[in-house]
């Protein structure tokens, strides 16, 4: 039988996160303070985040020590399996040779505990005995619920309203793992109770949910909150993913010419890829793809605008269609703290032209994340399908081209408490959307008097 | 619109929760107005560029479709101000 699953033990688990601010061709840009116009200093987020985590937001150091005790925890699940997708590749008739990395072992079922048990740990001896944070559907919630009760630290959850309601299981999970997981708006918070005397039906949002974990953090001295996406310590954190995959293809001596995740927020495509990037930053040949919805194309609009990230103070402008003629086309802007937003460090190297960004339709990955289910047997979150569309697509492309590529992704999570996405899409609930070209040029039109990106040559 | 009682109940998976939410979510998330987001992702379901203009003031439309952006980090800093406010207020005694 072949190898199918390469495996390390625990003692060959990384010891360090890598944090590519070391290496990134053009370094970050520190944020801005609103009021002041200074860089944002420590003091201006101690309010919410423990010293530790600010010195690593902040570092610029290449390797970041893993403590023993986050390592015992992660080694519940990690290191985790690098697979090789031999049923996939041969459902496919390609050449190419598809691994994955199975995050999806965790006991939350993504990769999202490899930064929550970092900074439940972090904040634990920091002396943190609370952390607060807010959740859409729950998958951070979860987590960070799960890795609060391996350190003993109280997590309270504000989870919005409508998941609230609609989607019971991660609740129940959070539950089950010791926390307190309450409907945004609450009347725990002044924010919450502000929202519910103007509107007691509401269904929450996510910009709601945020303002009350963020305000009981900075009521109570022992509280702190926790944000499982965006931030650069969570991308680094995550780096365990790609550096346990680089010593797993040490073993069988082999290496992906193509990396491949779905970026929503960045921290799991991050986490596979950045180990990557800063071997192709130091000259390795290694195409990164960068995987979102056409309905939402951030990344692969980007050339239109003047720039894809945040803390570059530069805002992402995506051509969008009009209401009509007499209808000033405009840029979208994501609203509120944009969670979904793309990473300034994933959107730094897009610039940088180290990632390459790919937007799939919804339709294909759903297609693409029933052909996994039926082939390697795992049903995979509908976020992760959009990496699973991006790795078919150069799977065949390989065999039109007859080369025998190494295709790497991220298996980021099942989707087994999302299966109403998939039963949509079996019953024909779900569309593919694209902008029209036709509303490009004339968006296109609408935002010629911005800047232009800067962005290197693919 | 004929059925807006219909259309309220319609589903869509919210890239932004993670889940799936009603219309009825969508054309209320910002403080009563639809979410910016709304085209893109109603846009194929129903003529929902028909349905703004029947609902909204083109000045309501061009404010929920173009919410003033700001960098996350600043929008983090607000909201940690504005909680401090709301703490204060909190322990305030009531009257």
């Amino acid at each position: 039988m072949e190898v199918k699953k390469i495996l390390l033990t625990e003692d060959e688990m990384p010891r360090q996160w890598y944090n590519i601010a070391a290496d990134m061709p053009t370094p970050l840009q520190p944020p801005l303070h609103p009021g002041t116009g200074q860089p944002i200093g420590p003091e201006d987020l101690a309010p919410i985040f423990p010293m530790n985590l600010i010195e690593q937001e902040v570092s610029t150091e290449r390797w970041i020590d893993i403590p023993e005790p986050v390592l015992e925890v992660l080694s519940i699940w990690r290191p985790a399996p690098l697979v090789r997708a031999y049923a996939l590749e041969k459902a496919l008739d390609t050449p190419a040779k598809i691994y994955y990395k199975n995050e999806s072992y965790s006991p939350p079922g993504s990769h999202k505990p490899n930064t929550a048990v970092a900074q439940a740990y972090f904040n634990k001896i920091a002396g943190t005995k609370r952390i607060t944070t807010e959740t859409g559907a729950g998958q951070w919630g979860s987590a960070l619920s799960f890795a609060g009760a391996m350190f003993g630290i109280e997590i309270v959850v504000w989870m919005v309203k409508i998941s609230y309601q609609q989607k019971p299981y991660r609740r129940l999970m959070m539950n089950t793992w010791g926390a307190t997981c309450y409907a945004s708006p609450s009347t725990q918070t002044e924010a919450g109770r502000k929202i519910l005397e103007k509107d007691p039906d509401t269904p929450g949002s996510l910009g709601i949910a945020i303002s009350e974990a963020v305000e009981a953090a900075v009521s109570d001295e022992n509280s702190k909150y926790a944000l499982g996406s965006v931030l650069n310590h969570v991308m680094t954190h995550q780096t365990i993913i790609g550096l346990e995959a680089q010593k797993q293809f040490e073993k069988v001596g082999d290496y992906p010419d193509i990396v491949i995740g779905c970026a929503g927020g960045g921290s799991n495509f991050a986490g596979l890829s950045f180990p990557f990037a800063r071997d192709k930053i130091f000259g390795k040949d290694i195409k990164i793809i960068a995987v979102e919805p056409t309905s939402c194309p951030t990344m692969t609009r980007g050339p239109f605008a003047y720039d894809f990230g945040d803390t570059v103070q530069m805002t992402p402008l995506l051509p969008m269609h009009t209401l009509g003629h007499d209808f000033i086309p405009a840029p979208i802007h994501a609203g509120g703290l944009r969670y979904h937003g793309m990473a300034p460090m994933v959107s730094q190297l897009i610039l940088d032209g180290i990632i390459e960004p790919r937007a799939v339709h919804q339709l294909e990955t759903f297609e693409a994340g029933v052909t996994f289910a039926r082939t390697e047997g795992i049903i995979a979150a509908p976020e992760t399908n959009h990496a699973i569309a991006a790795v078919i697509q150069e799977a065949k492309k390989a065999k039109e081209e007859g080369k025998e590529k190494v295709i790497l992704f991220n298996m980021s999570g099942h989707g087994l408490v999302d299966m109403a996405a998939y039963d949509a899409y079996f019953s024909g609930k779900l569309h593919d959307y694209e902008l029209p070209e036709e509303e490009i040029e004339r968006a296109l039109r609408a935002i010629e008097p911005l800047p232009k990106p800067k962005v290197a040559a693919k | 619109m004929t059925n807006e009682k219909e259309l309220d109940k319609q589903v869509l998976r919210c890239p932004r929760l993670g889940g799936e939410v009603p219309f009825s979510y969508c054309r209320t998330l910002q403080d009563g107005m639809p979410c910016d987001r709304i085209i893109i992702c109603w846009e194929l379901v129903f003529d929902i560029g028909a349905y703004l203009q029947e609902h909204y003031k083109p000045a309501e439309i061009q404010k929920f479709l173009h919410p003033k952006p700001k960098d996350k980090m600043t929008t983090l800093l607000d909201i940690i101000e504005q909680a401090k406010r709301n703490a204060k207020k909190a322990k305030k005694p009531p009257e």
